[in-house]
């Protein structure tokens, strides 16, 4: 098999991995719904000079020097690191029973997938397929890192097995299915990584997804004819459109879900994905489907069976991140409120930064918690993709990886956990983007075109920019900087390691604190506090209308909130009742272990405030 | 209202899933176009400098998540936009039809201060795509963009990079016009209150 191979009907997508084979080859006979669609085959079986590697080359390192612990302990089982390459490739001809469901009159087989050389050349891409360079990181880059991960990965993976074969538990055909009781070790080890091709079992395991698909036996399969059954209908499924839409929107960047603009038949894993959507989109229906799901499903995909990844999305949409893609996404409000609570808590230097941000935004002296939470800054709408698609797309693949790693062995706190060492990495960068912008805003002041403003524009700035110095940049300025640094800082992060090694295994960091619990707790507070908005705001809105206010309601009631002179003026306009009032103030801490006064402290502030409306009365 | 009187323009593209706002975006921004986007979650911004009618601003382009639900989170950053572009896709009637309602939706939460005179631009965006695909003819769209106050209308493809820059000229100037007359209605009602930032002449703007 040779370069030429390569062009011909059977895909071969050739993969550099170590030992990752998603997912996994024995449950194929096991699974009636597993996608059978990849086909392991030995690599050195194959191996021809013509065929085109990726740049690292594993057989070509197995030396003492740059594996030495690869030789110092030796593998617990024969496999060599030459044998862990395999050649993935999409087989076209076995037909799983899910798939006939689907393609009985379709005319699946009679298409043969081709793909183009210069797109598909393997070494673009990484092991799971996605193509290595992307906006914010070039291939060099991606290979210069690998070639050091890759050895990590492999002395990972060593002691992995050894934790196991300790333990007591099978490594059999290289797949384990159990895995050791909770412990801090275990923590530690998943928290450096689970060997890619172990994770589809490691995350099921961990997730308990074996109790759900026991308790759910063929559901999957009834959901998919009901779907089949419904294809056309949207009365039945209402997402139809919407999910039609992402699909080739969703990992068009990895090879198993790219489809060329020439090719007939669209790739299995875009059908497994449309299924997995589908059927969950009517099992489901609170949910339904919300963007972000499609980036969940198709990683998942990538490493359980189809029938696995469905119930991992249910797990991990209801268990992990409860009422997120809810239709009213009020668990991603709920979720991003705690956010900024754990950043006031953990990282109050950012806070102040962000405090000062909303004041700029709003225009006000102070700002209340209780607004906080129900007006969440700008900045969330970046952070609560991060939760949305837990991390799938924001940061890169590896470091993703790592994150589910986590997530499943920890929950969710774990993503606040990782959120709150992102922001910490973060501002770094934006002192860094901070200076050299203050510099430019420098460089650019002997620019006429500024001088065209001075005398052009409308005061403030204008005035302000006349005696240049660093300082000087504008809140604006800072505020668009924050949310660039947010938006793509992430997308810099290729090694894992350096949120592990930097800020989550610092134990001196108090982040790292951080536990369930406390989120738990926290998550309470915040969407109790967010109800009582709601509440507030709808007595408001009722005594507006009362007067004949058009305003809506919810904008009446910033306006009231956003300054108390405001409130005063309209005191005419609200009557609160007595049980609203008392229930509006309830005292609650916030649920952090150490006691944080907020609470207390916004509950005086607003109940200053009433306290005006009334003697006003 | 934002104290901010420095020329940055906020500008939101709202539209259905799908109509090609994120392209439109990165067309404009970076004269680029890929088959390859991913849909957007949340909200993402690109800048860019421009230049309408001598006048220099930094354009801030907000690409939004099309799909409805992801509009209970956009709340707060619709306030203070200075110009709101409203995408549809001209071989999807639905997200013709829907212009309407996303232009609602920003009006209510952007707290703007005269929502008669807010700027929006409206762009029907595919117009590469086969002619037998078009859905939404050219009348209706002129007749929607008349009923909602005269709102500029551009057919645009970001594939082909047609009219793109000419409907973003359009947007800045919008855009630049309604941050002028915000920063000077801010300045009438709350003088006092930023005077120390102030030369003494509020009003000496000349737009």
């Amino acid at each position: 098999m040779g370069h030429n191979d390569f062009l011909s009907n059977a895909v071969p997508v050739k993969v550099n991995t170590l030992n990752f084979i998603p997912p996994k080859q024995r449950e194929l006979k096991k699974s009636p719904s597993m996608p059978s669609f990849y086909k392991f085959e030995n690599y050195t079986k194959h191996r021809s000079a013509s065929i085109n590697r990726s740049s690292i080359q594993l057989h070509d390192t197995n030396t003492p020097s740059r594996i030495p612990e690869l030789l110092q302990e030796p593998p617990v089982d024969t496999v060599s690191v030459e044998d862990s390459f395999v050649d993935l490739y999409i087989d076209r001809n076995e037909e799983s029973p899910v798939r006939s469901v689907f393609n009985r009159a379709s005319s699946f087989q009679s298409t043969t997938l081709k793909r183009r050389s210069d797109i598909t050349d393997p070494q673009h891409f990484d092991r799971y397929g996605f193509k290595k360079r992307t906006q914010f990181i070039t291939e060099e880059e991606y290979d210069r890192w690998w070639s050091e991960y890759s050895q990590y990965c492999i002395r990972r993976k060593h002691k992995w097995r050894n934790f196991l074969l300790k333990s007591g538990l099978s490594l059999k055909n290289d797949l384990p299915e159990k895995f050791p009781p909770q412990s801090e070790k275990l923590k530690r080890y998943v928290r450096k990584g689970i060997p890619a091709e172990w994770r589809g079992n490691a995350w099921w395991y961990f997730a308990r997804g074996d109790e759900m698909l026991n308790k759910n036996k063929g559901l999957y399969s009834k959901l998919l004819k009901k779907v089949e059954e419904n294809k056309n209908n949207k009365n039945i499924i209402q997402d139809l459109d919407v999910i039609e839409r992402d699909l080739n929107r969703t990992f068009p960047d990895n090879i198993h879900f790219y489809r060329e603009s020439f090719q007939k038949e669209e790739p299995f894993m875009i059908q497994a994905l449309r299924r997995v959507l589908l059927a969950f989109s009517i099992y489901d229906t609170e949910i339904g489907y919300c963007q972000s799901m499609n980036f969940l499903a198709a990683l998942l995909l990538l490493f359980l069976s189809e029938e696995k990844a469905f119930w991992m999305l249910v797990i991990i949409t209801k268990k992990y991140l409860p009422g997120v893609h809810s239709v009213n996404l009020e668990g991603v409000n709920v979720d991003q409120g705690v956010l900024i609570l754990c950043i006031k808590e953990y990282l109050p230097e950012l806070w102040s930064k962000m405090e000062a941000s909303m004041l700029n935004t709003t225009g006000q002296k102070s700002i209340s918690q209780f607004e906080i939470l129900n007006k969440l800054p700008p900045m969330t709408l970046s952070t609560a993709s991060w939760f949305m698609s837990c991390f799938v797309g924001v940061v890169p693949i590896e470091t993703t990886l790592r994150i589910w790693d986590c997530l499943f062995y920890e929950k969710s706190h774990f993503l606040f956990k990782v959120s709150l060492a992102i922001l910490k990495l973060s501002e770094e960068e934006l002192l860094e983007r901070k200076l050299s912008i203050s510099q430019s805003i420098l460089a650019t002041f002997s620019n006429e075109s500024l001088e065209h403003i001075n005398s052009h524009g409308s005061g403030g700035s204008a005035n302000h920019r006349s005696r240049p110095r660093v300082e000087d940049m504008t809140q604006d300025d800072y505020d668009m900087l924050f949310f660039q640094v947010i938006q793509t800082f992430p997308k810099k992060l290729l090694n894992p390691n350096d949120i592990f090694e930097k800020v989550i295994f610092k134990k001196k960091m108090t982040l790292n604190k951080l536990d369930q619990e406390e989120i738990d707790k926290v998550r309470k507070y915040v969407s109790s506090q967010r109800d009582k908005w709601a509440r507030f705001n709808k007595v408001l809105n009722k005594d507006s209308s009362n007067n004949g206010n058009n305003d809506p309601g919810n904008k009446m009631l910033y306006k009231n909130l956003d300054d108390t002179s405001s409130i005063q003026e309209g005191t005419d306009n609200i009557s609160l009742s007595n049980e609203e009032v008392m229930d509006t103030l309830l005292s609650e801490v916030s649920g952090f272990k150490r006691i944080s006064l907020s609470g207390v402290n916004w509950n005086n502030s607003i109940k200053i405030r009433v306290k005006n409306i009334r003697q006003k009365k | 209202m934002s104290t901010r009187k420095k020329n940055i323009l906020k500008v939101i593209i709202l539209g259905d899933s799908g109509v090609g706002k994120t392209s439109l975006m990165h067309r404009y921004v970076n004269n680029k176009y890929s088959q390859q986007y991913k849909a957007t979650i949340g909200a993402d911004f690109l800048t860019k400098e421009v230049d309408v009618d001598d006048k220099v601003a930094t354009m801030q382009v907000w690409d939004t998540a099309g799909q409805e639900r992801f509009q209970s989170l956009g709340v707060a950053f619709y306030r203070g936009a200075d110009c709101c572009v409203l995408v549809y896709d001209v071989t999807n009637t639905k997200s013709f039809e829907n212009i309407k309602t996303w232009r609602d939706e920003f009006l209510v939460h952007a707290n703007v201060s005269s929502p008669e005179t807010f700027p929006f631009v409206i762009l029907g965006n595919k117009i590469d795509c086969e002619e037998n695909k078009k859905v939404v003819n050219t009348k209706s769209a002129q007749e929607l963009a008349q009923s909602l106050g005269n709102v500029p209308l551009f057919f645009t493809s970001a594939k082909d990079a047609i009219n793109v820059d000419n409907a973003f000229e359009e947007i800045a100037r919008n855009a630049l016009q309604q941050n002028q007359n915000d920063a000077d209605a801010f300045e009438d009602d709350f003088n006092d209150a930023i005077n120390i930032q102030l030369d003494g002449e509020p009003n000496s703007c000349s737009c």
